[in-house]
């Protein structure tokens, strides 16, 4: 469109030039090219006299407001200036203004689908007005709680002056700016917007009498053109560029791919990106179901400390019964929400905190260490660790409820905080680089600077003697050779050793899902258990690591407090006196005997199956025949490594010596729910026993079956007879 | 090649038969064989004895009616001759008339005493009265009627007893008098001698009376046509006198002109003019080429000829007939060099539009009429004019082209009439004698910058302003295009001065405002009527601006603003002189004389970027070419440029539109093949240009000239 030129004022005395129309949500905003906003100045400046009726006072007595590089590049001179509101309605090319630039606006414009909305990444933040993604909105006309529905009156005007009509909004975003929700429109009028999924994220997601609306509809897009919108953003101010003119710009709309488009330091002129989403077929849980999902989160261990006193939501304060469990810069999680924290300063049992609370933390919550940063862990199964920046646990959930997880933590509006950055900021590491000459100690994970930029450090290999570390850059350009990093919280420095590495950032950071399996993103990686052998992770090395099959295998139908569930090897044909599998004791053979008290491991003469789940008990025979029940936390090679406490882990008074038998106990545990389960990596067909016994106060007959543990997960039900 | 000279001259009779004629006394007039001027023969009579009264008419067979249809207007040329001129009377006591008679030569008559034994010169022969019916004659027997004229002819009366024929009648003719000239001269500078050779002819054939040859003077009672509608013409004339006699006759108590003034109903003679005699100057498809004189340098001439109205001092009040010069607006080439108009006391009316710029070089005009020319007029003498008070000798519009030269005892030398053209340039032109030099009756204000010559006493009339600027320097600025060296037009030019040397600048002034009127108190501001100021610092902006002023006095001035004015300006207000503020020509140059009396330093610029609102959603209706645009086009007028910019059916360009209404415009044809109803256009014109400084000294010798070339910006 023309430039209106109603909708713009000259002020000769401070020779401002402003725009005075309506706001992008207004009834009838008015947009202007910058050489049509040149020409228009130029055309004032050509008149004879200033017209008062017109708000104008710019003529030829005055000096030249404004100068033509190409069409696309108008520069404002001798003083003229607009300001940031002004700069919003003008598009396809730049404005400078200012002594020798020292202000620049240049355009953008991206290639993409209709409703596709784009955040940018400038200077390290996301620009938190991101006005270009709406240029449409008004006011809820209609009744209160409409959960679906938004009626405005005025609707039907806004619509027309921008040439649309009904069910030309769908597929875009309705925001309710007064409650904070949003939502994709399925359908829409002249006068009504509908939004067939509900809103998700506000206050109370619905619309109320009078509550404003806005609409992701970009401005100045051209359908015919593929165009979705075009702006220009300031890249420039008080003489100073705004890192470098670097603009990313990224588009994550919840249900909807994700992408990032970034551009080195922007020309004058206009500047692309090629930013475009479609559904997400992975991604097609609501927003609001998401959100509920909290047994996600980043590997984190008990502190023992738990929440004390009054931590309301919204307060940066967390207070806990033992402050002196935590140090500056750990990442903490309080009781079952999973949002994270980075504590900034810890006075006694005080934890001040990097954000407020998102939910309130009663006492005795527990509060969980995050196990942040540089990880290991044998994803692949072959005794040997990988290395990650962080390992993820996703709890009951699937492998692609996991990937809808990571989306939405880093989503459009998203409030969430990611390895201490805002979720909408986190992309995952972007560089990794060799070190040297270290002082002091790193934090797990904490902002770094150097003298080209900034970053978000998301591991280093060591935090005391670091020979690698990995960031995110946000602002300037990657660390070069000699370099000297600096960790902003700890204080700690060291020099970059000549290799830096550029890392591909996956859209989302989580990877890429095929809605059964995980393509892994660089460098992330979840708990061995959660993974399969579909999935793939990337280690920090850069190889892409296969996980092995864990298999789970389940004992349903139990009754949780009174069975006894044992599930036991079988050698696949023994059997006892009444014909039923007998248990293969002689499974394994001690190589060490046992014969001291608080005993922490146990050394068997052969290498442990493979097969072995990662944790679980052992049965060793004493020398009095007993089978001692041990638990082991974790094992390798031939050794368990004992955690016992309950006194089954003393040998003094009687010894278990060697060779005695040990064999696993898959499942031998009091059930403490209708299911048990072990999860082991499968290697081969296992033929297992399953004894559940109850003989308490409502005893059933013994259950007893042979079982078979295959490449895939198995569930037996017992079949609970009472024997009374 | 030769001359080709007609007139429009009816012959009614040669007097070669005696048919026709009527004696007026006893005896009749015989056929004359001995003396005549045309032909072989005259009509002649013997008069004699005291107090005889004799003659004789030609019956034209039927009346000629001079008040209206074919004939109005016209004069009637009579040949006579007295032989015995010292026995006739007076003429006041009737020796010589000319008789024009409704019914009879004895009743119903008048007639007219155009000689006498005191007026005819011992020398004369032969003489053609003009005699125009209409006008009164010295007596009237019976009902004469000029719309009835049948009988033509004349008495002679005697005082004493007189031998022979003494009184002879030749060709009698009638017509407004008007020779008609084209061809090519024969003898180059002797166009009046070929005419008079044709006019009145060795053969004795011609014999109009319009124009004779004396001792090498030129005398003419008529109004000599050179050019032709349609054939070519070579004329030139160098030392020749041509003289228009003003005959006379006594009427009842006066003596008076015979050959009236002008047209008494009206007419119009071939020179558009009603005026009998004179010069007139026409073209046509033909080639006409006319010159009298010969250029020398660049600006003079010598050789030219010498026309006169003679004077008659015999008339009661001494004057002369009334003579004209005119030329058409036909294309021809016309140069007049150091030639003479002396007592063309009729309109010197050198205008034609085919003769802009044309020479006339060195010319006096004496004791003539008014002088109206576009000819490029140097060195001339404007001398003893006897145009009126009002007329002044010389009207100088924005179409004079005239420098160096005297302006010398005359009412007034110079009038204007209209400010149009202001500045006006006085180069070498010296002023002597003149009541008042200049009158300026425009009711305006006008400049006029004299250079190396007399400054101008001035007389204004009602509300006009005159500023004459003595020995102005010009500040020019032209403006070209960059890429293609192409003069710009229209191009907004704005310079106002940087310093104070000369004229205010940033003087500290009060403003108050009525209506639209600012009214600026500014102390000594040393500016005139339709100077340029700029007004700067005002917080109501509406006083803001450049303006041109009208001078109250010494120390205030008003303008005109945009808008309506609160009663008084605040803020720090400043006026800076401004030099040029407008618009180019169309030679792309803007300009401005004054008066400096030090160099003059100036920065301002020159802009063009004309770019006017843009619509969407017009509507095209091809069949009667029309764009419509509700509100559109409110307040225009006339026509301006148009650029589509898009639109179905449409071709982009930039079309001349024709405003119609607020809604409407009308296109040429080929911007739309087909209704459409998605058009976009921009009113406004193109191309546009990018600023460009103009900057420096004018000096006040000097002046300065800058030309300025501007980059597209498109």
């Amino acid at each position: 469109m023309a430039i209106v030129a109603g909708d713009w004022t000259v002020t000769r005395a401070t020779k401002v030039i402003a725009y005075v129309g309506h706001a992008h949500t207004g009834v009838n905003p008015s947009y202007a090219t910058v050489i049509e906003f040149h020409r228009w100045l130029q055309g004032l400046a050509d008149d004879a006299v200033a017209t008062p009726a017109s708000s104008d006072q710019l003529d030829v007595t005055n000096t030249d407001p404004s100068r033509r590089s190409t069409d696309n590049i108008i520069t404002l001179i001798n003083g003229y200036t607009i300001d940031q509101t002004t700069s919003e309605h003008l598009y396809d090319g730049s404005v400078i203004q200012g002594t020798s630039g020292s202000d620049i606006w240049d355009g953008i414009v991206n290639f993409g689908n209709k409703g596709v909305l784009i955040q940018l990444h400038q200077n390290g933040s996301v620009v938190s007005n991101d006005w270009w993604n709406y240029s449409l909105g008004g006011t809820h006309t209609g009744a209160a709680n409409q959960a679906t529905v938004m009626t405005d009156s005025a609707l039907s005007t806004a619509l027309s002056n921008r040439g649309l009509g009904a069910n030309d909004l769908v597929g875009f975003t309705l925001y309710n700016v007064t409650d904070g929700s949003h939502g994709v429109i399925t359908a829409n009028t002249t006068g009504t917007i509908t939004v067939g999924g509900g809103l998700f994220g506000g206050t109370d997601n619905d619309f109320d009498t009078s509550d404003t609306y806005k609409v992701g509809l970009g401005v100045n897009r051209s359908v015919a053109a593929g165009i979705s919108h075009r702006w220009m953003q300031k890249v420039r101010t008080a003489s100073a560029d705004i890192d470098l003119r670097k603009l990313l710009g990224i588009n994550r709309r919840f249900g909807y791919t994700y992408g990032e488009f970034s551009i080195n330091g922007t020309s004058r002129g206009n500047n692309v990106l090629a930013l475009s989403d479609s559904a997400d077929l992975n991604n097609t849980t609501s927003e609001t179901t998401v959100s509920g999902w909290t047994d996600i989160f980043i590997d984190r261990t008990n502190s023992t400390a738990t929440a004390s006193g009054t931590n309301n939501a919204g307060q940066a304060v967390l207070n806990v019964t033992n402050g002196a469990l935590f140090a500056d810069g750990d990442f903490i999680m309080v009781g079952t929400d999973n949002s994270e924290y980075k504590i900034t300063s810890i006075a006694v049992n005080a934890l001040t905190l990097n954000r407020n609370l998102v939910v309130a933390a009663s006492a005795s919550e527990v509060v969980y260490d995050l196990n942040i940063g540089y990880r290991s862990i044998d994803v692949d199964n072959n005794a040997v660790n990988e290395n990650y920046y962080a390992i993820w646990d996703r709890g009951a959930k699937t492998i692609n409820q996991f990937y809808e997880y990571g989306k939405y933590q880093i989503a459009d509006g998203s409030t969430e905080q990611v390895y201490g950055l805002n979720g909408e900021l986190f992309r995952g590491i972007t560089h990794e680089m060799v070190l040297d000459a270290r002082t002091g100690n790193f934090d797990a994970v904490e902002a770094v600077s150097w003298s080209g930029g900034t970053g978000q450090m998301l591991a280093i290999d060591s935090e005391t003697a670091g020979t690698k570390m990995w960031i995110q850059l946000l602002t300037g350009v990657a660390p070069i050779d000699n370099d000297v990093i600096t960790g902003a919280n700890s204080g700690a420095t060291a020099t970059v050793n000549v290799t830096i590495t550029d890392r591909s950032v996956s859209k989302p950071f989580v990877g890429a899902s095929t809605g059964s399996a995980l393509i892994g993103s660089y460098g992330l990686a979840l708990q061995t258990a959660d993974l399969s052998s579909s999935d793939r992770v990337t280690d920090l090395t850069n190889t892409v690591v296969s996980p092995p099959n864990n298999v789970t295998n389940t004992v349903a139908g139990l009754a949780s407090g009174e069975d006894r569930v044992l599930v036991a090897p079988w050698d696949g044909s023994t059997t006892d006196t009444n014909g039923d599998p007998a248990i293969t004791k002689t499974q394994l053979t001690l190589n060490t005997s046992l014969s001291t008290d608080n005993i922490t491991s146990v050394v068997v003469t052969a290498a442990i199956p493979s097969d072995t789940p990662p944790t679980g008990y052992i049965r060793v025979t004493d020398n009095n025949g007993f089978e001692r029940r041990l638990h082991y936390s974790s094992w390798t090679g031939s050794t368990f490594t004992i955690d016992t406490t309950d006194g089954n882990e003393d040998f003094l008074a009687v010894a278990a010596t060697a060779p005695k038998n040990v064999w696993i106990a898959y499942i031998d545990e009091l059930a403490g729910a209708a299911t048990a389960t072990f999860t082991s990596v499968q290697t081969g067909t296992r033929n297992l026993v399953v004894i559940v016994r109850d003989g308490g106060g409502t005893p059933i007959k013994q259950f007893i079956s042979s079982w078979t543990q295959t490449s895939s997960n198995q569930t037996i039900n017992a079949i609970r007879t009472t024997d009374v | 090649m030769a001359l080709t000279v007609t007139t429009d001259l009816t012959v009614m009779t040669t007097a070669e038969t005696i048919t026709g004629w009527v004696a007026i006394g006893a005896q009749t007039p015989v056929l004359e064989p001995d003396f005549f001027v045309q032909g072989a023969n005259c009509v002649s009579r013997a008069v004699s004895g005291v107090g005889t009264v004799k003659g004789m008419v030609f019956d034209n067979g039927a009346g000629i009616d001079f008040t209206t249809g074919t004939h109005k207007d016209k004069l009637v040329y009579i040949w006579m001759r007295v032989n015995t001129a010292q026995l006739a009377e007076t003429r006041a006591n009737a020796g010589v008339t000319v008789r024009l008679c409704t019914t009879s030569a004895t009743a119903d008559f008048r007639e007219w005493n155009v000689d006498g034994k005191d007026t005819i010169p011992a020398t004369e022969g032969w003489i053609c009265y003009v005699v125009d019916p209409q006008s009164a004659g010295t007596a009237t027997t019976g009902s004469y009627s000029a719309a009835n004229v049948r009988f033509f002819g004349g008495t002679l009366k005697t005082t004493t007893s007189a031998k022979g024929q003494n009184l002879g009648i030749d060709q009698i003719s009638y017509g407004r008098g008007e020779l008609y000239v084209s061809g090519t001269v024969t003898t180059a500078g002797q166009g009046f001698k070929e005419i008079a050779a044709v006019a009145y002819d060795a053969a004795g054939t011609n014999r109009w009376g319009i124009i004779t040859e004396k001792a090498g003077v030129f005398y003419v009672r008529g109004k000599i046509i050179l050019g032709h509608a349609t054939a070519s013409t070579t004329f030139s004339s160098r030392g020749e006198t041509v003289v228009w006699e003003t005959p006379s006759y006594k009427d009842a108590t006066n003596v008076v002109k015979l050959i009236p003034d002008a047209s008494v109903g009206g007419t119009l003679g071939s020179d558009g003019k009603t005026t009998y005699n004179g010069i007139g100057f026409i073209g046509g498809s033909g080639t006409t080429t006319i010159d009298f004189g010969t250029i020398v340098g660049t600006d003079s001439g010598r050789s030219g000829s010498t026309l006169v109205c003679a004077l008659n001092a015999g008339l009661t009040t001494p004057g002369r007939t009334l003579a004209t010069v005119t030329v058409d607006n036909s294309t021809m080439a016309l140069s007049l060099y150091a030639s003479t108009f002396a007592n063309f006391e009729g309109q010197i009316d050198l205008t034609g539009t085919g003769i802009v710029n044309d020479d006339c070089f060195a010319c006096t005009f004496n004791g003539c009429g008014r002088i109206d020319s576009n000819m490029e007029i140097r060195n001339a003498n404007v001398l003893n004019s006897v145009a009126t008070t009002t007329d002044g000798a010389l009207i100088w519009s924005d179409t004079t082209n005239l420098q160096k030269g005297v302006f010398a005892g005359n009412s007034r030398a110079v009038v204007f009439e209209a400010i149009t053209g202001t500045p006006f340039a006085f180069t070498g032109i010296t002023f002597s004698g003149n009541t008042f030099d200049v009158r300026n009756e425009s009711e305006g204000a006008i400049t006029i910058n004299v250079s190396d010559g007399t400054t101008p006493t001035v007389e204004n009339i009602g509300a006009s302003t005159t500023t004459v600027v003595v020995n102005p320097v010009t500040f020019s600025v032209t403006v070209k295009d960059l890429e293609t060296s192409a003069v710009i037009q229209n191009a907004r030019v704005m310079v106002p001065v940087t310093t104070s040397v000369n004229f205010p600048y940033q003087a500290p002034v009060t403003i108050t405002g009525s209506g639209t009127t600012a009214t600026v108190a500014h102390t000594g501001h040393g500016l005139a009527t339709n100077d340029n100021i700029l007004i700067a610092g005002a917080t109501e902006d509406v006083f803001n601006g450049a303006y041109t002023i009208t001078k109250i006095n010494n120390d205030s001035y008003s303008y005109t603003a945009p808008g309506t004015l609160p009663a008084s300006a605040s803020g720090t207000i400043t006026a800076t002189m401004v030099l040029l503020n407008g618009f180019t020509n169309a030679s792309g140059v803007i300009t401005d004389s004054r008066t400096y009396s030090a160099a003059q330093p100036v920065s301002g610029w020159v802009r063009r970027h004309t770019y006017g609102p843009s619509y969407t959603s017009a509507t095209w209706t091809d069949a009667t070419s029309t764009l419509t645009k509700t509100g559109a086009f409110t307040g225009m007028s006339g026509t301006f440029l148009i650029t589509i910019t898009a639109g179905t059916n449409m071709t982009p360009g930039v079309y001349l539109a024709t405003w119609v209404n607020a809604n409407d415009v009308t296109l040429p044809g080929g911007a739309g093949s087909a209704d459409s109803s998605n058009v976009a256009f921009t009113i406004g014109a193109q191309p546009l240009y990018r600023q460009a400084p103009v900057a420096g000294d004018v000096s006040n010798t000097d002046g300065l000239t800058v030309t300025v070339f501007l980059q597209p910006d498109e």
